[in-house]
């Protein structure tokens, strides 16, 4: 894989460093996986009574290989309904119930069941009576028939998560995240023209993403240069668009490098003319020291 | 040596009408297009309200219960699905319900759907999104890359369309077609977009919808989509993402065509797409 200076890593040309990982079958695999989802619907007493070892059926032509739980009360009340998952030879997968709400999301390890076999489901409802879906999200494993295969020639494609696509230090050296706080006041309509953005002195930091927020009446849009006057925009952009939530932040790919002591530089316009402006936001990515003898 | 494959960003519209609450489509078939497989990576869903005093109202298919097949007429679930425990967002500010692993469709197959209604009130106008890749070997279309070497800084692109700088016009109950995104002085990478409102026109987007192409009129979508199904809004901080991303050489552009519905308002919104921007060396 082509490498940048700093060691950071070029992006395969047919993927995007935002995006998730997506590989086809691999042609060489003695099976072929298709994604697939269990769910049943059960009927369930209220009153705290609690049903036991209820069946989820498992097709009899292929394995399962489950990687999500989820749930649909149907409008019950959150936290009124609790289960606990059994496997095919009735073991529990869980010391006591647990209400839906802490048991639907990814699992951390692929529960593999065979074909042919059941998943037992405990429910307990406190409420009223209600029904609730079961739904296990996962993928049939089958021996290649054919299925889900697409013409032959695609390439797999790579994926990197971006926190890996940055560079990292050279041996000698490490990271320390730090985030840049600014804060700018500004009048109702009107431009601020190249506010510098002053870096620390104690070492050079890495732009790895924007958080701020607005705390006037106003609104505006801004327009970032790095410190070589390079705009990072090709206009203003409303910073709607260009902050993240606080704290989230937008994801900044590839990383601005800011060397110790220069300025990075925004231009602020006020837009709505309907008050002043206090725009608050963070630089938020590492400063990158030299390792000391604690380090 | 076997020809290399290039992916292609496209979202597959299905339009299911007017469904009322408590009631069940028929099954109802999306027909790939011939040109190329798909691969079905992401799916989603929106219902498009009656016009209210000039103004529609769009929401997700909360409430929905869904099974959809594979190429073969397989059924991919059980059971119809519940979307309100299975999909937390519904393809709502552009993140999509995860298909993983990914369904390969072949040219000219369906994706047969069945859909009912159980969220308490009628659907006007229920669309079901499937979000994907399409294959295509690399000699069939326009599939520029990067140079082999080069420099990169971080970009954001907003498109100017009308008499203001840095937003986008929209008259009401019109179509604009062909607003370019005009890509100078040296490529560009899109890789996702956010959306905002223009603030002095407010509730000016309810019902706006998107279909990009590129410069050769290829499309990136079967159909116009609600622009909170394609970008972020007010989400900066996870805007959507095309998969796999757009690469726009320099002097290239990228056509974006905007739909503004039934709304008594002109539309005016910002339209930022990030991304990165490339300097060969």
């Amino acid at each position: 894989m082509p490498m940048m200076p700093g060691n950071a890593i070029l992006p395969a040309c047919y993927s995007n460093p935002y995006a998730p990982p997506w590989r086809l079958p691999n042609f060489e695999s003695p099976w072929v996986n298709l994604r697939w989802t269990y769910d049943e619907v059960f009927l369930v007493p209220g009153g705290g009574k609690t049903q036991f070892n209820l069946t989820i059926p498992i097709n009899g032509n292929s394995d399962f290989i489950c990687r999500e739980l989820a749930f649909d009360n149907g409008g019950a009340q959150p936290g009124s309904l609790l289960v606990r998952f059994k496997n095919a030879d009735g073991r529990r997968m869980s010391h006591d119930l647990l209400q839906i709400e802490e048991y639907a999301g990814p699992i951390p390890i692929d529960w593999y069941i065979k074909k042919g076999t059941n998943v037992y489901v405990d429910i307990q409802n406190t409420d009223v009576t209600a029904t609730l879906q079961v739904i296990l999200k996962g993928i049939s494993v089958y021996e290649p028939l054919g299925i889900n295969t697409c013409m032959p020639g695609f390439e797999p494609e790579r994926y990197l998560p971006l926190y890996k696509m940055y560079s990292r230090p050279a041996q000698g050296w490490h990271d320390e995240p730090y985030d840049m706080y600014f804060d700018v006041e500004q009048n109702v309509s009107t431009v601020i023209q190249s506010q510098p953005l002053l870096m620390d002195s104690d070492a050079d930091f890495y732009v790895r993403g924007i958080t701020g927020l607005a705390a006037g009446v106003g609104l505006v849009k801004v327009r970032f240069q790095d410190n070589w006057q390079n705009s990072l925009s090709a206009g203003y952009v409303l910073q709607g668009n260009e902050f993240g939530p606080a704290p989230q932040a937008r994801p900044i790919y590839p990383e601005i490098c800011c060397p110790l002591q220069s300025n990075l530089t925004v231009d602020l316009s006020e837009y709505t003319g309907i008050g002043n402006a206090s725009t608050l936001f963070a630089l938020r990515g590492v400063k990158r020291f030299r390792n000391t003898v604690n380090d | 040596m076997q020809p290399k494959v290039v992916g292609w960003h496209y979202d597959y519209q299905l339009k299911l009408g007017a469904i009322l609450n408590g009631a069940s489509t028929p099954q109802v078939e999306l027909q790939i297009q011939p040109g190329a497989p798909f691969a079905l990576r992401g799916i989603g869903g929106y219902n498009v309200g009656a016009p209210s005093f000039g103004f529609i109202n769009v929401t997700e298919l909360s409430g929905a219960a869904i099974q959809f097949t594979d190429a073969y007429d397989n059924w991919l679930q059980t059971d119809k699905i519940g979307t309100l425990g299975d999909w937390p967002t519904g393809g709502l500010n552009a993140q999509y319900e995860p298909v993983y692993n990914q369904v390969m469709y072949q040219p000219g197959s369906v994706i047969s759907v069945r859909v009912t209604n159980n969220s308490g009130i009628n659907w006007n106008d229920a669309r079901i999104v499937f979000r994907g890749t399409k294959l295509f070997y690399e000699d069939r279309i326009y599939s520029p890359c990067y140079p082999k070497c080069y420099t990169a800084i971080p970009y954001q692109f907003p498109v100017t369309y009308g008499t203001a700088k840095d937003v986008i016009q929209v008259p009401a109950s019109t179509t604009v077609r062909n607003i370019p995104l005009s890509v100078l002085g040296a490529d560009f990478v899109l890789r996702g977009g956010m959306i905002t409102n223009d603030t002095s026109v407010s509730s000016s987007i309810g019902d706006l919808e998107v279909l990009l192409r590129s410069q050769d009129d290829r499309p990136y979508a079967n159909d116009f989509i609600h622009w909170q199904w394609l970008f972020s809004g007010g989400l900066a901080s996870r805007p959507g993402v095309w998969y796999p991303e757009i690469y726009l050489p320099k002097d290239r552009i990228l056509l974006i065509d905007c739909k503004q519905g039934e709304s008594a308002l002109a539309a005016q919104f910002s339209l930022t797409f990030t991304g990165e921007r490339i300097w060969p060396k």
